[in-house]
């Protein structure tokens, strides 16, 4: 690892929701990704994808905060920035798609207004010229006749448009790593397909980087070139699409590949046992109660470590 | 463009139609209502008159007919104004309403406008920082408002402001005794003294004016504050206002531009909610200002039994309802394009 990640989290702890819900969702995950890396993020429901994604935006819900930890983004400590100097982050460094994106639009402004106002705030430039790369940035993602369609509210959008549109905002300022949230979630299959091509060749031919998230192995095989699997708001291995699927090292991972055989694509993965009540705090290993490799030694917790070259993983028995 | 026109065209036409509909409804009520308090003969002439006189009478007012024909030509005669004629000042009902109507809007727009003025600003900046300082304090003060009922604040007001502090007038009506009403044009007296140029009637007809408005608007101000609050608090969690913050956009237009556009349709229908409720909710506030409006019209015929005001009075509250619903709806047509595609 001689080149500077892009951007790296170390040891992120993130606590989040009120009184009795309140959970620690995020323990301590590291992760890196480097420049024109795709990163896929796997894991089973509730270990903390999302929140880790909108951590490096810090855009955590009210009830949410970030508890400890560092994130650096092209070596900058983006925890310690200000509110005003994130938001030059956002958008323009650091892009974000959300599932649903129909909801995600604002609903009384035109899809083309909301992508140029994004465009014209970061780029400074004439409403005229944001106009016109909105709709560029619309036709770049696939929307017939681009020119109308810009005029067009986002309830006259299709969800696999809507799509689109969100990641043309998300594009437009052409940032160096994209985040994307499970993009093609209540997508039908045919447009899931195309829109994760979409995402995959625009972050390729625009050299950036890729933050993708899914519970789906497939997609992940299909778009990334790393692979991060999370349990239970910790990162448990991170290596390369190759090492990760075809030689994983921490049991969760095998069980987890395993499940994704069986069971086949776009399926939600289930492994026996119960996860950890995210309420309480725990000493050891988070996925010993289900390991049937689990010691005495699993009453530590494991770092992620350095396993093989590239290949990382926080587990005793590797 | 043209099929824009043509949306709208159909979207009023359906609006109109549901308002022709209400309006209906109300008639067939006051129908029904107006027939079951009697013969109106005998309200007229009393138990006791000559039978072959109240025959008469019954064939003249055509209460011998079916009642399917006495209820469309009684829809007839209301549908185009004409409300009967008080059996108490035998002055046409209409004319009366016309006469006191402009009060009662009078005080009900300087509530509105109170209400518009103070409710709504608090409402936005309370639903900036949930939880602070101030926003306990805006819930305090609007809890406080709710309880306090309205008579009884109006009340204090007069002991207050005219008893103790003499700052303003006796709670008699809309201007000084001494002074004429300023030249008909809105029959607003504030507005229409102001285009008269007459300074002492306007100061006048503001110092009757505002005790009587500050209390009605007391009965609306803290919903419409709370309401702006729960809605823009709400819209301020929503998905899409978290996308426009993830890509950047500042504070300043994520709060004043994205998220106060989306909150105008649940205020704007709420204020035509509480313009109709205003408009029918006067008569305490009228009691005790001795406000000439509607709602002291109303009762002054009750007391009188006389009924053809109050069924005018109902037939106008609701015709102000469905109008302030219907400007209501325009406005929200115009601006949520969501509502357009229904
Ligand atoms: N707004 C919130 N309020 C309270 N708890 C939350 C909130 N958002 C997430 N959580 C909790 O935090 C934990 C991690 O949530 P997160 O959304 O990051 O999971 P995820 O890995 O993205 O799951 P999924 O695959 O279902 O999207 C979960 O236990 C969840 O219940
Ligand atoms: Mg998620």
């Amino acid at each position: 690892m001689s080149q500077n990640p892009l951007l790296e989290i170390k040891n992120l702890q993130v606590i989040i929701g009120r009184e009795e819900n309140r959970v620690h969702a995020v323990r301590g995950a590291s992760l890196k990704i480097n420049e024109k890396e795709r990163l896929g993020i796997i894991g089973e429901s509730g270990s903390g994808k999302t929140l880790t994604a909108l951590s490096i935006l810090r855009l955590l819900p009210a009830t949410g905060i970030i508890k400890e930890g560092e994130i650096y983004f092209q070596g900058k400590d983006l925890l310690s920035l200000s509110e005003s100097e994130m938001s030059y982050i956002r958008g323009k460094q650091i892009s974000i798609v959300f599932q649903n994106a129909a909801a995600a639009l604002n609903p009384l402004f035109t899809v083309g207004q909301q992508i140029a106002e994004v465009y014209r705030f970061h780029e400074g430039c004439s409403a005229h010229e944001a106009w016109a790369k909105a709709i560029e940035m619309l036709d770049a993602t696939g929307i017939p006749d681009p020119t109308r369609r810009a005029h067009a509210y986002p309830n006259q959008f299709s969800g696999g448009m809507a799509q689109r549109a969100l990641i043309a905002m998300a594009l437009v300022c052409s940032p160096k790593l994209l985040i994307a949230d499970e993009p093609t979630t209540g997508l039908d299959l045919t447009i899931q397909a195309q829109v994760l091509d979409l995402i995959k060749d625009h972050v390729i031919q625009s050299c950036s980087s890729l933050i993708l998230i899914s519970h789906d192995i497939a997609v992940i095989a299909e778009v990334c070139t790393n692979v991060a699997v999370m349990y239970a708001g910790d990162v448990l291995e991170v290596g390369s699409l190759e090492d990760v699927f075809q030689s994983p090292l921490s049991p969760y991972s095998k069980a987890l590949l395993k499940c994704f055989q069986i069971e086949g694509r776009g399926q939600q993965p289930y492994i026996a046992g119960k996860v950890p009540d995210l309420r309480f705090q725990y000493e050891g290993c988070l996925f010993a109660p289900r390991c049937e490799f689990a010691a005495d030694i699993c009453r530590n917790r494991p770092v992620l470590r350095e396993v093989k070259p590239n290949h990382w993983a926080a587990c005793h028995f590797t | 463009m043209f099929s824009w026109l043509r949306e709208s065209a159909i979207f009023l036409i359906r609006r109109l139609i549901s308002i022709i509909i209400v309006l209906l409804g109300v008639c067939t009520i006051a129908f029904i209502i107006t027939r079951m308090l009697g013969n109106p003969v005998y309200l007229l002439v009393g138990q006791q008159a000559d039978q072959e006189i109240l025959d008469n009478l019954i064939h003249q007012m055509g209460l011998d007919r079916p009642l399917y024909e006495q209820y469309f030509r009684y829809l007839g005669t209301v549908l185009q104004g004409d409300f009967g004629i008080s059996r108490y000042t035998y002055r046409p009902v209409l004319d009366e309403i016309a006469f006191r109507l402009p009060a009662t809007l009078e005080l009900v727009l300087a509530a509105m406008t109170i209400t518009i003025v103070f409710a709504i600003p608090l409402g936005i900046l309370a639903a900036a920082r949930p939880g602070s300082i101030f926003d306990r304090l805006c819930a305090l003060i609007s809890q406080f408002g709710v309880s306090m009922p309205n008579f009884w604040v109006g009340l204090i007001f007069i002991y207050v402001f005219y008893f103790l502090l003499k700052i303003l007038p006796a709670p008699l009506g809309r201007l000084d005794a001494t002074l004429r009403a300023p030249a008909e044009v809105t029959r607003l007296f504030l507005i229409d003294s102001i285009i008269a140029g007459n300074f002492v009637t306007f100061k006048s007809a503001l110092s009757h004016l505002i005790l009587p408005a500050v209390t009605l608007s007391l009965s609306s101000a803290p919903s419409t504050l709370q309401i702006t609050r729960t809605a823009l608090i709400h819209i301020l969690s929503s998905d899409y206002i978290r996308t426009a913050r993830a890509y950047g956009m500042p504070n300043r237009s994520i709060y004043y531009r994205y998220a106060l556009k989306n909150a105008i349709v649940p205020i704007i229908t709420m204020l035509a909610m509480t313009f109709g409720f205003l408009m029918s909710g006067t008569v305490l506030v009228e009691t005790v200002f001795n406000w000439p409006g509607l709602g002291l019209y109303a009762v002054d015929s009750m007391h009188h039994f006389d009924y053809e005001p109050i069924v005018g009075v109902v037939f106008l509250s609701a015709l102000f309802y469905v109008l302030a619903y219907l400007v209501a709806d325009i406005i929200t047509y115009t601006i949520d394009p969501r509502i357009r595609a229904e």
